[in-house]
């Protein structure tokens, strides 16, 4: 599930970079670049969750009953409660 | 010690002036069996799958040995409720077993069904959700025992606004048929957060009978009815993902303890050591009520079933509703901490993850109306000058339905990912960008949404699941950001196979359950007729049988006290005995 959006990344590496330039502390720079580095992962990560989504609905697609409206329509039963 | 025996005799409950709980939940199941040349009336196959519990209770009701419930209800749905458990984490570990008892009788009525009508292919699918194809709905309802103390209008006015409102983080959403010519991308289907809006009832305008399908008035406590009163809530969605139903259960439960405090302190029996000043709580939640009105327009019902629709401000609304109880309980939660734990109906750890991920979820929401809000504005200009030109051209609530579309599925993609509304919006979105070039059958939505909520013959809940677990072990520890960093541990609350085979044989601890489950276990190895319910436990009486030498006597035991957990009560061990033919 891609949790971040694609907006909310540019923004926030925009973010990282003007950071890394306005401080001259080299532990901040550091930290910026480690979350740079971990939002270049978390685009990875996203990447690896389409794939796998795109894996999961191949399985779904093979699993699925041909005939849909069939499926559904079989479910129809007295309500309960 | 069971109490209020036919005697009469009567002692008062440990638990009158502390935090105790009883947490319950009953589920209904809906069936229906495919890949079969005729239809399958689905009560037909509700009775096969109920051929072992007939073999063995000549009836369709018995109890098991981890003393919950398992029966046939009305319209032929498979209902299973939980015994009597202590904490959330508990009620959701026999929830857990009554699925995996479900998936062990479907699995062999379906082999049953499929040789006697000579259908080789025959599937039987067993959905844990709230509607049929034709709208017909079952449910899902938790029972809280609440102190009796309590009036029920005080219950109403706080618990009411957010019960109707958990819906955007607790709602398992639905895939529904949309009005023609729309203009959304989402070609004949829209999305709904929870299957329950629509079945509540609107007709009525007073108040008690409109707050009644949220929570059923029928007031069974199973317990001294002078101390306690059951609450029966029955507007929540029946959920697969552990953590949704785990985070219903834990934070009505903080709802529901900040009202019995704020009763306690008002009528001046606080019976645990006060540690704020007496009026705090109730001056907390009058500070809450004083602004509810605002957001849900004084008609809670009206709020759930727009929000569901995805409409804007409703679901704002509804996130900030759900903030005002979350910080409330969050509050409340600092200064009784130790009164909540001893009182043994949440755990500690348990405690700091419910207040973490409902932390979390409200904040995903809040963070749609802020930042994303912003920075999506240009979009948003774009859409809404979409909208004004579709609205020239067609009705109005299509126009609300092509852009309370746009922002459901906007919205999916901020939620956790144990959010079930959401997993099932970014699922079907998925699936319709992949075929994007065709028209996408309402049909094949809704086959996958119906295959999600399969527990028997269907593994799409357990892909996504797994899914799941692989960007949280992938997340963990990569990042801290406030938002970044919420998807790392969430949905960790989940019930390991393990603790689901041991839930399905043995009850929860602390509670009358254990009785019941242990007289089970010994009736099933035993000769002698019996019967239980909640609250009874019967070794049936026999004539001196031409074989067997001697009869056995009635013995009867009454277990009133939820809390009792106690085996070797005199009264008990009779009835133990008696099933032992002593």
């Amino acid at each position: 599930m891609p949790a971040v959006n694609k907006s909310q990344n540019t923004n926030a590496n925009a973010n990282a970079n003007a950071d890394a330039e306005k401080s001259a502390d080299a532990l901040n720079a550091a930290e910026a670049a480690n979350e740079a580095a971990g939002r270049a992962t978390k685009q990875v990560q996203s990447q690896e969750q389409a794939d796998s989504l795109d894996n999961l609905l191949d399985d779904i697609e093979s699993s699925l009953e041909s005939n849909a409206e069939e499926y559904v329509q079989r479910f129809v039963q007295k309500g309960g409660e | 010690m069971p109490q209020l025996r036919d005697s009469g005799s009567e002692r008062k409950s440990a638990h009158l002036h502390d935090f105790a709980r009883i947490f319950g939940i009953e589920t209904e199941y809906g069936l229906s069996v495919t890949q079969t040349a005729r239809r399958v009336d689905p009560s037909r196959a509700a009775m096969v799958m109920f051929e072992p519990v007939v073999r063995r209770q000549r009836a369709t009701n018995t109890y098991l040995t981890n003393g919950s419930r398992l029966y046939l209800d009305v319209g032929s749905h498979p209902e299973y409720a939980t015994s009597e458990a202590r904490t959330p984490a508990a009620a959701l570990a026999q929830d857990a077993a009554g699925e995996a008892v479900m998936k062990r009788l479907a699995a062999s009525a379906q082999k049953e069904l499929s040789s006697r009508l000579g259908e080789p292919n025959l599937r039987l699918h067993v959905y844990k959700n709230n509607l049929d194809a034709a709208g017909n709905s079952f449910g899902c309802h938790e029972n809280y025992l609440l102190r009796r103390a309590v009036p029920l209008s005080v219950v109403e006015r706080v618990l009411i606004p957010f019960l109707a409102t958990r819906c955007v983080w607790a709602g398992a959403g639905h895939v529904v048929e949309r009005a023609e010519g729309s203009g959304c991308s989402a070609g004949g289907v829209t999305y709904e957060l929870t299957q329950r809006a629509d079945v509540l009832d609107e007709a009525v305008s007073s108040a008690t009978t409109r707050v009644r399908p949220m929570i059923n008035t029928r007031d069974e406590p199973h317990a001294n009815p002078d101390e306690f009163r059951r609450l029966h809530v029955i507007v929540g969605d029946s959920n697969r993902s552990q953590t949704s139903t785990w985070l219903r259960l834990a934070t009505t439960h903080l709802v529901l303890c900040m009202i019995e405090q704020s009763v306690r302190e008002n009528a001046g029996t606080d019976g645990a050591g006060v540690s704020s000043s007496p009026s705090e709580i109730s001056e907390q939640l009058e500070a809450l009520l004083s602004v509810l009105p605002s957001l849900t327009h004084d008609d809670p019902t009206a709020l759930m079933k727009a929000a569901s629709r995805g409409e804007h401000d409703a679901v704002r609304n509804a996130f900030t509703v759900q903030r005002l109880f979350c910080d409330a309980a969050a509050a409340f939660a600092r200064g009784r901490r130790e009164e909540l734990i001893s009182s043994g109906s949440i755990g500690d750890y348990e405690l700091d993850e419910a207040l973490r991920t409902w932390d979390e979820v409200v904040a995903a929401g809040e963070y749609e109306f802020t930042v994303a809000a912003n920075a999506d504005d240009d979009a948003q200009v774009l859409q809404a000058s979409q909208n004004s030109q579709a609205s020239q051209a067609s009705p109005a609530s299509q126009t609300r339905d092509a852009s309370s579309t746009a922002f459901i599925v906007n919205l999916a993609e901020q939620m956790p990912a144990w959010v079930e509304w959401a997993a099932k919006v970014r699922l079907l979105e998925a699936f319709r960008s992949r075929h994007a070039d065709a028209e996408v059958p309402r049909a094949a939505l809704e086959q996958i949404e119906l295959s999600y909520h399969d527990i028997a013959a269907s593994t799409v809940f357990e892909g996504l699941a797994q899914q799941e677990d692989a960007q949280i072990r992938s997340m963990v520890g990569n990042d801290g950001g406030a938002f970044n960093g919420r998807a790392s541990v969430s949905g960790l609350i989940r019930v390991s196979a393990r603790e689901v085979k041991q839930a399905v044989s043995e009850p929860p601890m602390g509670t009358r359950a254990m009785v019941r489950g242990e007289f089970v276990r010994k009736a099933l190895t035993s000769h002698v007729e019996w019967s239980c319910d909640w609250t009874h436990l019967e070794v049936h009486g026999s004539q001196a049988g031409a074989g067997s030498g001697t009869g056995v006597r009635r013995h009867e035991v009454r277990l009133f006290d939820p809390f009792d957990d106690d085996m070797f009560a005199p009264p008990v061990r009779e009835v133990f005995a008696a099933l032992d033919g002593e």
